[in-house]
């Protein structure tokens, strides 16, 4: 793709290519200011500029290995990997153009000046091939996204014109790099030809009868286009999703260096104030940059609960119409003129509360874009302008009023446990574990059970442990997660307060929500505490011996993973290996299992904000659990105990499949009734 | 436009009462919320105050200390003042001296209209705004739905009649008005909200203020004695009983979950297409979505 030497014998090219780059770089840049730097300034600050170092080398690292859109490879979705050809041909093709257009055009020959002839050969040939399999791989996308149409790309937006431009551009480009390679080496320069590809082309024009000078002629002529092309390209991608390129680099450098799924700290009431109104100064920049690294491929519609149960949420949507807003909108904020509101108008109050904040979006996004804390962040302004749902007022009044969200009062904390000995740590001086019960387990009559099969299996251990019994108030997840920042607040203070006072050695709770909460997100208000998840808690005392389970009947089981565990915390295999600690028990999994797993449509508070559009996620979920042959589906959260088991009730109300707490099922190995 | 509510603070009923012979006892940890009919009051009273684009919205309580979190909180939701006519002695006034006590203040402020809750939560006897018009001489509409300011100084009232019927009635202002507590959805107050009010004052005022005594609004001066409370009798066991027209399985699989599997079994028609088709449209026209007159559908030839 060597330039032409000069324009028609006269004038030496390089004053020209650069000219002509030096104005359509400088339009792009300006475009990139106007449409995204601008409104980006708009947002309010976020801390996401620590660990500067730490950021770089992980970017780095992601980008050039493409491992962001590898890892969502799976037989039944390769794109991943067509994604990595296509980003490698553009990483190649950009570097040669910086030596071959900009170098040998201003010094002919630089190329072998600085690589020396052989290396030079090398990299044509490399760069021939990898725009071959770019080639490739950009036909392979057009059947997928135009003919194939697999799900993930027949939602609304994935087949924009936008799409259309921009993979057409691309397979121009290179088609015309390799068309005019082959016009050079056919206009006398064949014996140096280095690249297959021009190697082929060549031989053909020349077979074809292509003389001397019309080869000199066409090379000019298509390199010419080339180049106005690629310059072309660059003033478009400000204006393209094609941005993504640029942005998502950077959305992976900026991204969230805390827990998975944490949310950020309101710290003070004039921020809180913030939320009173819904206008883009109230959003961080970073909330405002993740819309523009979206490339519509679609990953998070297709596997958010709520998209797929017929709900109107669908996070590619939620994110392309923020962009779409602020890119209409913005600007008249900077200029001052009033527009549009964002919630009602742009995005639904619906759409907000239709969320499980289960993160199946953000595992499967290739760039990194947060939505889950775009959702908060919104429901956060709908709180504080009351614009509730009924649903909601009622459980986060209960929360305020009574500390838990069940409506039930705070003196019948302990009525699960009437006529068993437990222990309350006000009564011990010093203990092992502590047992965080959690709301569910404390007054939910189905997830009472598990807590009871734990306080059997404690004692069943010997464990020297204690109950904070009427002192334990809710952990504040439902409430920060249906935005109520300030109640999460109150209700983790309060809390903290009451576990400082107490000497232990650790949390142990069987709810996720709340082991996240006390893990992950305690620790922004100042507290730390070693927490472990009953399914840890478990394994250890079968590991350890403490507990045999017996052999019993045998058992084909399926394992349903809480999003709170896996996701957010990875945690997998405890709980799988608990299971299979049990005596004759078959594991077999679901097809949307781990990472996969489809949410039980109760995260995220969504057990009491009820979203009545479309089906429920549970009887969905359920559906999955039928489709293979187990006689009990097994789960380690009481959210998941619950929605499961009204699920079960109407698929099978004769009961064929139970739906069953790991705890309960150790207890039942032991032989004994819960 | 100024609009007084009265509110009041209550018991949450959620929390289980200890009832003994004669008062009704508070357990352990009393929780106490504003009144939910109050609530409604303020949250017609907010939406009057944007759909007139104006006016100005009192807050009133006559109760102890602790009554002034439910003022707090009616700040947050977007009260402009509050007042907190601050005496023990309201804890065991009965509906009377409470009305006495509030008349006098309300005189003193001056009002467009007044909103009080139908009910309270705690004793329900609905008394108080009916007293409060009588002391103050003004009209009183209860059961309040919905309301909306005419011209000429009038104001129509929906009034709730038993069976989701309607009364619409029109009074002059001044007028009280005891708004139901199904009237609409009381405004949630976030934390941070709650907290801002930390900032705002709150008028209080003593008896001696509007010129009363604890005698005047204590027991002594009450109309009626509270002779006994009985605990509530307990509740009698929820059993299910399937619907007779469902099939065998159905109502195997109603059982079985406890009466949550219950299906459509009522819409579940079977038939010939002719058959199904008479059903839907009796259905439709028995629900008022046809009219009666449909000439009926014959088949062509």
């Amino acid at each position: 793709m060597l330039p032409p030497e000069s324009i028609f014998g006269v004038t030496p090219i390089w004053p020209v290519v650069y000219s002509l780059a030096a104005i359509a770089l400088g339009l792009s840049a300006y475009w990139f200011y106007r449409r995204v730097l601008l409104l980006l300034l708009i947002g309010r600050s976020a801390n996401r500029v620590n660990h500067l170092w730490k950021r770089l080398i992980e970017t780095i690292a992601v980008v050039f290995s493409q491992s962001c859109s590898l890892r969502s490879v799976s037989w039944k979705d390769r794109a991943g990997i067509g994604h990595f050809f296509i980003a490698w041909g553009f990483i190649a093709f950009f570097s040669s153009y910086l030596l071959f257009i900009f170098g040998e055009s201003a010094y002919p020959g630089l190329s072998t000046l600085l690589l020396g002839e052989t290396a030079v050969g090398r990299y044509a040939f490399l760069v021939n091939s990898v725009g071959l399999l770019l080639l490739g791989a950009l036909l392979w996308a057009v059947v997928r996204r135009w003919v194939a149409k697999p799900p993930r790309l027949s939602i609304e937006l994935t087949q924009s014109a936008d799409a259309l431009i921009i993979v057409a551009l691309i397979i121009t480009i290179i088609s015309l790099a390799f068309l005019s390679e082959g016009f050079y080496l056919a206009s006398g320069e064949a014996e140096t030809a280095r690249g297959p590809v021009g190697k082929f082309l060549a031989q053909l024009f020349i077979n074809l009868g292509l003389s001397v000078g019309t080869a000199a002629t066409l090379h000019a002529v298509s390199w010419w286009i080339h180049f106005a092309l690629i310059m072309g390209f660059a003033i478009y991608i400000p204006f393209s999703k094609h941005l993504h390129m640029v942005i998502s680099p950077l959305t992976i450098f900026f991204r969230s260096l805390e827990p998975r799924g944490s949310i950020e700290l309101v710290r003070d009431l004039e921020t809180a104030k913030g939320y009173s109104s819904t206008s883009l100064q109230n959003f961080t920049w970073k909330e405002l940059l993740d819309g523009y690294a979206c490339a519509i491929c679609g990953r998070c519609t297709n596997s958010c609960p709520a998209y797929l149960s017929g709900k109107p949420l669908s996070p590619m949507h939620l994110m392309h119409n923020m962009k779409d807003y602020l890119l209409r909108v913005g600007p008249g904020v900077i200029y001052g003129s009033t527009a549009q509101a964002l919630i009602g108008d742009v995005i639904t109050e619906e759409v907000i509360w239709d969320c499980t904040i289960c993160r199946a979006c953000q595992e499967e996004c290739p760039v990194m874009v947060e939505h889950t804390n775009l959702i908060i962040d919104l429901r956060r302004h709908l709180v504080e302008q009351s614009r509730v749902s009924p649903n909601v007022a009622k459980a986060l009044e209960s929360m305020r009023l009574l500390g838990n969200p069940w409506e039930q009062p705070q003196s019948g904390r302990l009525d699960w446990a009437e006529g068993r000995r437990v222990k309350l740590i006000r009564d011990k001086e010093k203990v092992e574990v502590l047992y965080w019960v959690g709301c569910a387990g404390a007054y939910d009559p189905r997830s009472r059970d598990i807590s009871l099969a734990m306080v059997r299996l404690l004692d069943e251990a010997g464990i020297n442990y204690a109950l904070l019994g009427t002192e334990e108030r809710c952990c504040g997840d439902p409430a920060r997660r249906m935005g109520e920042e300030g109640l999460f607040q109150m209700l983790a203070c309060s809390n903290i307060e009451v576990l400082k006072k107490y000497s232990f050695k650790r949390i142990l709770t069987h709810c996720p929500h709340c082991y996240n909460m006390l893990k992950n997100e305690y620790p922004q208000l100042g507290a730390q505490f070693e927490v472990v998840h009953h399914s840890q808690f478990l394994l250890e005392l079968i590991r350890s011996g403490r507990i045999k389970p017996q052999e019993g009947p045998e058992l084909r089981l399926t394992f349903h993973d809480p999003c709170y565990l896996g996701r957010y915390n990875g945690i997998y295999n405890p709980t799988r290996q608990v299971l299979q600690a049990i005596p004759k028990t078959t594991m077999i999994e679901m097809k949307l299992n781990r990472g996969k797993a489809m949410c039980c449509g109760a995260g995220g508070g969504q057990i009491w904000i009820q979203s009545e559009k479309g089906r429920r996620i549970e009887d969905m979920r359920f559906e999955q659990v039928q489709e293979v042959n187990v006689q009990v589906v097994a789960t380690a959260c009481p959210y998941c105990t619950i929605m499961l088991d009204v699920a079960a009730k109407i698929k099978e109300p004769t009961g064929r499949i139970k739906v069953m707490d790991i705890a309960e099922l150790v207890v039942k190995a032991l032989g004994q009734r819960v | 436009m100024k609009i007084i509510i009265c509110i009041k603070q209550v018991l949450d009923t959620r929390v289980p009462l200890v009832v003994n012979s004669s008062v009704m006892q508070k357990e352990p940890s009393p929780v106490y919320i504003m009144n939910p009919a109050d609530r409604v009051a303020l949250a017609k009273a907010l939406e009057m105050k944007v759909s007139l684009a104006g006016g100005e919205i009192t807050v009133i309580t006559a109760g102890p200390a602790r009554a002034e979190q439910v003022l707090r909180m009616a700040l947050a939701s977007g009260a402009d003042e509050a007042i907190h006519l601050k005496d023990e002695v309201f804890e065991v006034s009965d509906a009377y001296t409470t009305a006495l006590a509030l008349s006098k203040v309300v005189k003193e402020l001056g009002y467009t209209m007044i909103l009080c809750g139908n009910r309270s939560l705690d004793i329900g006897a609905g008394q108080v705004p009916a007293f409060l018009a009588q002391l103050l001489g003004i009209p009183q509409v209860t059961g309040v739905m919905g309301l909306e300011i005419m011209s000429q100084g009038r104001v129509r009232l929906w009034r709730r009649l038993e069976r989701g019927r309607r009364q619409v009635i029109e009074c002059p202002l001044p007028a009280l008005c005891a708004v139901d507590s199904s009237a609409g959805q009381p405004r949630y107050v976030s934390e941070f909200a709650l907290k801002q009010t930390v900032e705002r004052g709150i008028l209080t005022l003593m008896l001696a203020d509007i010129g009363l005594t604890q005698t005047d609004v204590g027991p002594q001066s009450s109309l009626i004695r509270v002779v006994s409370l009985s605990p509530p009798k307990p509740r009698p066991k929820k059993i299910y009983i399937p619907d007779g027209s469902m099939s065998a399985s159905q109502r195997m699989s109603y059982l079985l979950s406890s009466g949550l599997a219950k299906g459509k079994e009522s819409n579940l028609l079977e038939g010939t297409a002719d058959y199904l088709a008479k059903q839907v449209i009796e259905y439709l026209v028995k629900e008022g979505i046809l009219p009666k007159q449909l000439a009926p559908l014959e088949p062509d030839g």
